[in-house]
């Protein structure tokens, strides 16, 4: 999540515009660090902010690499930072008392921000709760066998 | 661990005629995975949609599915050590996609399928950081290179990550726009959080790069595990970044960090600057209070970099250019910088 400073409007991580139009970051064509939309000059290689016109969206697997194998494809300038890369999302997710199925772990590694539990972790809190559920139950039942006792011991005394 | 380096593709392995392709959730598998130098994971690369990624098959925990005939007891021991580890590693991927700077191979997606743990990052194809090309950088292309490094392993410190496993091998070194390069850190297996770290018997990383306090951590020693173990072994690698060589240790060490553990430090090259030096023996220090941040090396390289050009401008401007256009062949440009250059 990010702040737009224009409107200040929070925006996901997986979208680099505001609804607003004012752009987060930027993606430096030089060396490929993600600088905020205020910083004018890369604080890594000094290359500047390429003009709006030129901004193109971020593509992660671009070209490039020592040995040429990419060096035909025309190097991109990078613009309108990607921000997290969106995530797959699959499946439903898994408790730990439930039959076990298959697919069933799926967490969106960028998706969810952090401090926010994933799917696997609210079946967790649900397993948790049912066992304590589970637990009480026992204990009431303990409770209700003891109680009969004391009151069977008392009528034989009796 | 990662070996996702596909640079030299003869040594890639080539699908057996027979091989058909399947699916892991969303993805398809057009090839076998392979553990190829790798540890605890099998890998290859898979597509969804017209995209390829690099995806890897976790070999432990395995989840115990319906056909393993198991007590409930034990089944239930199973499914809570794999939730665990889930969540801790969950933990961790997600806040290294928040630490996101531009070149971190962050994890795209992270899930089960079937009985296996699988994580899904973005198709890199750029080479391991090869000191032999880096020592023919002129000094401006040095810096680059360490300031994109320390910059990545200052967001990450700064969301307390602790990569753990820093080495010429997880630093992948690309071409970019203009003929210049920079780095893209990869496989963050081996990460943990500085207040969680790992049990001292599942430490993981590279002995060669290990910090001193992480060898007395997993001996049972007092120590406390946080991004500063990164700055030791970065220190390391800027070393040889800056002089292609390993600092120097007397022959009664296997390893630089047991010569700093004996007081013992190893020796910089003589002929680095004295402000290089000086960052890189701060960097190395055997306490880590008294280890610079990472923040704090990338600020000083940001400062070594301005009298740099302060210098230059000074100087008469060079005979020959030393960066050539990126269409010039990747032997070309400043990759053929003299000696002269490099300072």
């Amino acid at each position: 999540m990010w702040i737009c400073s224009k409107c200040k409007r929070g925006n996901s991580d997986t979208v680099s515009v505001c609804s607003c139009g004012a752009q987060h970051m930027w993606v430096c064509a030089t060396c490929e660090t993600l600088n905020p939309y205020t910083v004018g000059i890369c604080p890594i290689c000094g290359a500047r902010k390429p003009a709006p016109q030129e901004q193109q969206s971020w593509n992660p697997n671009m070209a490039g690499s020592m040995t040429g194998t990419q060096q035909a494809a025309p190097a991109p300038q990078v613009q309108a930072a990607p921000a997290p890369v969106p995530v797959s999302q699959s499946a439903a997710p898994v408790s730990r008392t439930a039959a076990p199925t298959p697919q069933a772990m799926t967490t969106a590694a960028t998706a969810a921000p952090a401090g926010s539990s994933s799917e696997l972790s609210e079946e967790s809190e649900a397993a948790m709760r049912k066992r304590k559920r589970l637990r009480m139950g026992l204990i009431i039942a303990n409770v209700a066998l003891l109680a009969a006792n004391v009151i069977g011991i008392i009528i034989v005394m009796r | 661990m990662d070996k996702r380096l596909t640079v030299d593709h003869s040594h890639e392995e080539k699908p057996p005629a027979e091989f058909q392709p399947y699916d892991i959730g969303e993805y398809t598998l057009k090839a076998p995975l392979t553990s190829n130098k790798s540890g605890f994971s099998k890998w290859g690369f898979c597509w969804k949609g017209d995209t390829e990624f690099f995806i890897k098959e976790f070999l432990s925990p395995v989840y115990p599915d319906d056909s393993v005939e198991l007590s409930a007891a034990m089944r239930e021991k199973r499914i809570d050590e794999c939730v665990r580890w889930f969540d801790s590693k969950s933990r961790i991927y997600n806040t290294i996609v928040q630490a996101q700077t531009g070149n971190l191979v962050v994890p795209i997606s992270f899930f089960k399928y079937e009985s296996r743990f699988y994580l899904v990052t973005q198709k890199v194809s750029e080479s391991a950081m090869d000191f032999a090309v880096l020592n023919r950088f002129d000094m401006a292309h040095k810096l680059i290179v360490m300031k994109v490094l320390a910059n990545s392993f200052a967001r990450l410190a700064e969301r307390n990550i602790v990569h753990a496993d820093v080495k010429p091998d997880n630093l992948l070194i690309k071409q970019t726009n203009g003929g210049f390069f920079t780095m893209k850190i990869i496989d963050f297996d081996a990460s943990y959080l500085a207040d969680q770290p790992p049990e001292p018997d599942e430490v993981q990383g590279d002995t060669v790069y290990y910090a001193p306090e992480t060898l007395l951590y997993i001996i049972g020693e007092p120590a406390h595990l946080s991004p500063k173990v990164d700055v030791f072994a970065m220190g390391i690698i800027f070393h040889q970044v800056l002089t292609g060589k390993m600092p120097v240790i007397k022959d009664e060490y296997d390893y630089i960090y047991e010569a700093v553990l004996s007081d013992d430090p190893p020796v910089l090259e003589p002929s680095l600057p004295p402000d290089y030096k000086r960052l890189l023996e701060n960097m190395l220090q055997k306490d880590p209070k008294n280890r610079l941040s990472m923040q704090q090396v990338f600020d000083e390289l940001v400062r070594l970099d301005t009298l740099r050009q302060a210098a230059e401008k000074a100087a008469p401007p060079p005979a020959v250019p030393p960066v050539q256009p990126a269409a010039a062949p990747a032997q070309a440009g400043f990759l053929n910088a003299t000696d002269d250059d490099l300072w």
